[in-house]
């Protein structure tokens, strides 16, 4: 992948400023092929979730020098959901990873702590990431369907 | 990457202006251009790390760069071909938070469907 944006240049910016400087140099979004298929422990009765990365962040984790470790999200939050180590986005960058790792990366990131870690004390197995092309598009089947890994 | 330290912006014809900030902190932080059918798939996103597809109708924004805090607007809006002349809306359901927007789109008479078009942006301080 072409280097659109140098750790320098990234480190001087805003992390949403990255985005925008990079759209500008026309860095080409990626279209996933990967998504993850989550249950949430405390809806049991909804149907799974399916999280798909935006193409272009997925082009910017590819990348490298953009996005900020993972985990600076966990620190970024009081207990009243109000912001407090904002700076953690925008301070540090990660080199380029590959699609595998950009869903580990997104997992971590936007996947709740609930479901990835059985904080609950149960064994059942709450995510998959899987290819896009093995997701159910019929929604009256998805709705009904659970996750069995 | 050059750069531009001004207090004002005006329009040279007709004498209108914005002061600098209002351009900084009034513009769109994230919006989005999705489509909502079958396995849900982003044209064209800013500041969105991802999206989550939530049952019929109910679709999640992860943004990259969070919020502040919860203090921050959401508009939406769905093109839908299917859809009947009146009663087609969307609304935020979830509790806002600095991180993440959820968005339903309601079809008469107040059922959520799937939607070829979803839209959404939205404005606030970000962290």
């Amino acid at each position: 992948m072409t280097q659109l944006m140098t750790r320098d240049e990234a480190l001087s910016l805003k992390l949403w400023q990255r985005e925008l400087v990079l759209k500008e140099r026309k860095l080409k979004p990626v279209e996933p092929r990967f998504c993850i298929v989550w249950e949430d422990p405390n809806d049991l009765d909804a149907p799974p979730k399916v999280t798909t990365p935006s193409p272009m962040w997925l082009a910017m984790a590819m990348h490298g020098d953009v996005l900020p470790p993972v985990s600076v999200y966990p620190l970024l939050v009081d207990d009243k959901g109000a912001v407090i180590e904002g700076h953690g986005l925008h301070d540090n960058v990660v080199p380029a990873m590959t699609e595998e790792e950009a869903m580990e990366y997104l997992l971590q990131k936007d996947i709740p702590y609930n479901v990835r870690d059985n904080a609950d004390g149960s064994n059942m197995r709450r995510f998959v990431i899987c290819r896009r092309d093995m997701v159910p598009t019929d929604r009256s089947y998805r709705n009904a369907w659970r996750l069995a890994v | 990457m050059s750069k531009i330290i001004v207090d004002t912006v005006e329009d040279k014809s007709t004498g209108d202006n914005a002061g600098a900030e209002y351009l900084v902190h009034g513009t769109a932080k994230a919006w989005a251009n999705l489509d909502g059918t079958g396995i849900v798939a982003l044209r064209d996103s800013f500041n969105i790390s991802s999206v989550v597809d939530g049952g019929t109708g109910i679709y999640t924004f992860n943004f990259n760069n969070d919020y502040l805090d919860g203090n921050r607007t959401v508009l939406s809006d769905q093109n839908f071909t299917q859809a009947t002349s009146s009663g087609n809306s969307t609304c935020e359901t979830a509790v806002p938070s600095a991180s993440a927007t959820e968005i339903r789109a309601v079809a008469n008479p107040n059922t959520t469907h799937d939607v070829e078009n979803l839209y959404m942006s939205s404005f606030g301080d970000l962290a």
